[in-house]
């Protein structure tokens, strides 16, 4: 029951976009993030500018703080990039959810209702 | 914190059960794997099989047969207590059925394992099958497959029709016939989860809330609280979250009893709207420190609750764990009413029952 829980990742190395979509609410989610955060640290090595786009229908708590883990890694100067935030339009709480984000970091965000 | 004593009270009721299992809400076949998942048990092992045989063809019973309006005293459950497994089956049946079904089981009761055989290769032989698919050999195999009689019980509900209850019981050793000391009786569990649904109860689980069981119940708790009010994607959002969070608190900060971490799970509907319980045992030495985070979220007023989560949030983000230490947080400020809780000490140690109400209007 995996699907149900776990979002699809896609990492496009070449174009430097990495997609996080459908639903996270995984338990574990430290250990289900750890090889995104690590890809990501690695693609920062050798490239300025990562976009982190998200279109999520649910995340728990737990997920919420290994996205900030992961789009803090921008806020360091020497990058730059941005977090694409689809919300569905008739879901308020998933804009919510993502305006929260935003205040926390300073990276921009670019809010797009799907 | 009168909906949590009630949680509380199942819970001594339930004290002997490895596993409780009891639904009483939406009936469609989309819920069979649920169950059977919630139902997994490395005790139950040796038979596996049977047992997800005859929990699917119960459950399918009352999908195939219900009424189109929902009738009071829908249920289905499973208790597994000590070597035995007890599931039992309570819908309402028109007159015709009625007088089929006391005949058959009557019947199949009387019967030793190889006249039911003998009888079971008959009827399929001459292809005798009922118009939805024959009630009598699904009964005949469910006798045969549980290697014990079948417990039933018929009540009235009006002229048209009577109330239909009956329990397969059956041991972890297969083929094993339960003895008359051992037995749970079909009167005590209509009692007992008869008393379950007078308190509004839609689902109940007790047993281990290890992560595939986490799932299962999050699916069954999406699906029996869809709102139908105008602001409906915010009203199943806030159950849904309050649910996956207090279950992951479970998991997280359950204390470990021998391989499992033991908790219960609850879902009411009253007039109010839904009211969701946990119970679990919590570590040695975490009672305090509980009562102190229950306390404080509870202080929280509105404007507080959107300012603290933000603040604990990014606080805790640079911490390594899974715990984002937000979660109960988040459910407040969501639900706005604040959380029932209490602990007790029995042998294990301290248990924590806590609950919130989601109210239908916000």
């Amino acid at each position: 029951m995996n699907e149900f829980s776990e979002p699809t990742i896609n990492k496009d190395d070449s174009n430097g976009v990495v997609s996080i979509s459908g639903i996270s609410m995984m338990e574990d989610a430290m250990d289900f993030y750890k090889p995104l955060k690590e890809w990501a640290d690695q693609y920062l090595n050798s490239n300025k500018a990562l976009v982190i786009d998200f279109e999520l229908n649910y995340f728990n708590s737990s997920s919420a703080k290994q996205f900030i883990q992961l789009i803090s890694k921008l806020e360091d100067d020497q990058f730059e990039g941005k977090v694409i935030w689809k919300y569905p339009n008739d879901h308020i709480i998933m804009y919510d959810r993502g305006k929260e984000l935003e205040a926390i970091l300073d990276v921009p965000f670019e809010f797009i209702g799907t | 914190m009168k909906n949590l004593k009630k949680i509380l009270k199942f819970k001594r009721e339930l004290r002997d059960d490895l596993i409780s299992l009891y639904y009483a809400g939406k009936f469609s076949d989309q819920f069979t794997d649920l169950m059977i998942q919630l139902t997994q048990h490395e005790e139950h092992e040796e038979i596996k099989n049977n047992l997800s045989y005859l929990m699917v063809e119960v459950f399918q019973n009352i999908v195939r047969y219900k009424k189109e309006n929902k009738q009071k005293y829908e249920i289905f459950s499973l208790r597994s207590i000590d070597d035995h497994l007890h599931i039992f089956s309570s819908n309402v049946v028109d007159l015709s059925s009625y007088s089929i079904l006391k005949d058959k089981l009557k019947d199949i009761n009387e019967k030793n394992p190889d006249d039911l055989k003998k009888l079971y290769l008959e009827i399929l032989k001459a292809g005798v099958f009922g118009e939805k698919g024959g009630a009598g050999l699904g009964l005949l195999q469910m006798a045969r497959r549980s290697s014990n009689p079948i417990q039933y019980n018929f009540s009235p509900v009006n002229e048209e029709s009577k109330l239909f209850q009956y329990q397969l019981d059956f041991s972890i050793n297969k083929g094993e016939r339960i003895h008359e000391r051992d037995k749970v009786f079909i009167a005590e569990n209509i009692t007992l989860l008869e008393e379950i649904y007078d308190e509004d109860i839609i689902f109940l689980f007790k047993g281990d809330f290890k992560k595939e069981n986490a799932n299962a119940i999050l699916n069954i708790i999406q699906a029996n609280t869809r709102f139908q009010t105008k602001n409906k994607e915010f009203n199943d959002y806030r159950v849904f979250h309050t649910a996956v969070e207090l279950i992951q608190n479970i998991s997280r900060h359950g204390k470990d009893l021998g391989g499992s971490i033991e908790g219960v799970f609850s879902l009411m509907r009253n007039d109010s709207g839904f009211y969701l319980a946990t119970g679990n045992y919590i570590k040695n030495g975490e009672f305090e420190k509980v009562e102190d985070h229950f306390n404080k979220l509870n202080n929280y007023k509105g404007d507080d609750l959107q300012r603290v989560y933000l603040k604990t949030l990014k606080e805790n983000a640079i911490t390594e764990s899974n715990q984002a230490g937000v979660g109960l947080i988040d459910v407040r400020r969501y639900n706005l009413s604040p959380f029932d809780f209490d602990i007790i000490t029995d042998n294990n140690g301290f248990y924590l029952t806590a609950g919130v109400l989601i109210p239908f209007y916000i």
